[in-house]
């Protein structure tokens, strides 16, 4: 079973934000960022799938520079690939244009499994899963507290709300699960992984295609894998086929269609004048 | 089901909608989304606004993405504009969303609706 898990790398948890000159966004400059905890449950969801029944766990994430830290840490923990997509800035993204972005690097076979978080920690949108699911034209379960693999599916436990109990589903591959976080130990990265990670292959992929689509893929995206071997000789290949065929064909356009931050206050102030 | 629609009924709203149908009855994603998408395409609304809980969570964003649409989720005030307040970070910060869709999201889609769908969360007091 191939699991692609799409991760995303965040400010750390007790971070001082600060709102930046132009209100559309925080200062970064001197943040420190980890990956967005609830990934790391879909993550390690991902990591137990594979060693109880083989194959293929790809790490997947939209990012600044700075994100190849994450993937690495990905990567050292298990993951036998890794996918960046250089995006500089994602925060001029809407919940519909980020899903779309991510479309384009994951194109699932019949055995796919896509795995997210249920909501991030920065934005807390929430959407990211549900929404690539409905551009593939697969099914999806969010909030997944137990995944067990069968032929040609995967039947999963949900909590649909805190107090309505858990709901079974069986859904057929691929498909896309949100998990929930605290489902699962997450493991820390072994010296050997880290080592491994640290010896990852760059490669910059060419672009191809024509018109828009083309323009667009012109954002150099790095694929990172552990170590020279035979499994990743396919690389070069991999990374010029920047359209793949999807469950249903859907029209890519440019991202950004909707939202943009306007103003942004300190919540403390806004509550204290309300 | 038709005594919730009488229930709505008697508040202050110009017409009420049952949907009915058998394959309903247990909830999925994938069903209530069709169903919504009929409903919506017959009465091609600006906006559609739901209560923010855990199952619109699991199909709203399906709903909204099949007519291209955004859905802004977690709002806790709508000011003029309509400017939608929703928090980030887990509460540290507040931002204000409003829509760029005129004219640019007008040209590229058939559909000449700007603007997005929310999901509407009602701050604590």
């Amino acid at each position: 079973m191939k699991i692609i898990v799409a991760i995303k790398q965040v400010p750390t948890r007790d971070s001082q934000l600060r709102v930046d000159a132009d209100k559309r966004w925080i200062q970064e400059g001197d943040l420190t960022f980890e990956i967005n905890e609830p990934d790391a449950y879909a993550l390690e969801e991902a990591l137990q799938l594979k060693e109880k029944h083989g194959g293929e766990v790809i790490a997947l994430c939209l990012g600044p520079s700075r994100a190849a830290q994450t993937i690495r840490e990905a990567l050292a923990k298990g993951a036998d690939r890794a996918i960046i997509s250089k995006k500089r800035v994602l925060t001029g993204l809407d919940t519909l244009g980020l899903p779309r972005c991510l479309l384009r690097q994951s194109g699932p076979n019949r055995r796919t499994l896509i795995m997210t978080d249920c909501s991030p920690n920065d934005l807390g949108n929430g959407q990211t899963g549900v929404v690539l699911a409905e551009l593939l034209g697969i099914s999806h379960g969010t909030i997944i507290m137990q995944v067990e693999k069968q032929d040609g599916a995967v039947r999963v436990k949900r909590e649909p709300s805190k107090t309505a109990g858990f709901q079974y589903m069986t859904l057929p591959t691929p498909a896309l699960l949100t998990i929930q976080s605290g489902i699962n130990k997450l493991r820390y990265a072994t010296l050997m992984g880290i080592k491994k990670s640290e010896d990852e292959r760059d490669q910059e992929a060419c672009s191809i295609g024509t018109g828009r689509s083309a323009r667009r893929s012109r954002r150099p995206r790095v694929v990172y894998a552990p170590h020279r071997t035979k499994a990743s000789g396919d690389l070069p290949r991999r990374c010029q086929s920047h359209r793949r065929p999807v469950g249903r064909k859907v029209e890519v356009r440019s991202e950004g269609d909707m939202s943009v931050l306007v103003v942004m206050e300190q919540a403390q102030r806004l509550m204290e004048t309300a | 089901m038709a005594s919730l629609a009488a229930e709505a009924a008697q508040k202050n709203v110009a017409k009420v909608y049952a949907v009915d149908h058998a394959l309903l009855t247990q909830y999925t994603a994938d069903g209530l989304t069709t169903a919504l998408e009929q409903l919506v395409k017959s009465m091609n609304p600006s906006y559609v606004v739901f209560p923010h809980t855990y199952e619109v969570r699991d199909f709203a964003p399906k709903l909204a993405t099949r007519f291209k649409q955004v859905l802004v989720s977690d709002v806790i005030a709508i000011h003029a504009g309509p400017v939608f307040v929703r928090q980030l970070f887990q509460g540290k910060l507040n931002a204000d969303f409003k829509s760029r869709a005129r004219g640019r999201f007008s040209c590229r889609s058939r559909r000449a609706r700007s603007g997005g769908w929310a999901g509407i969360r009602l701050g604590a007091g």
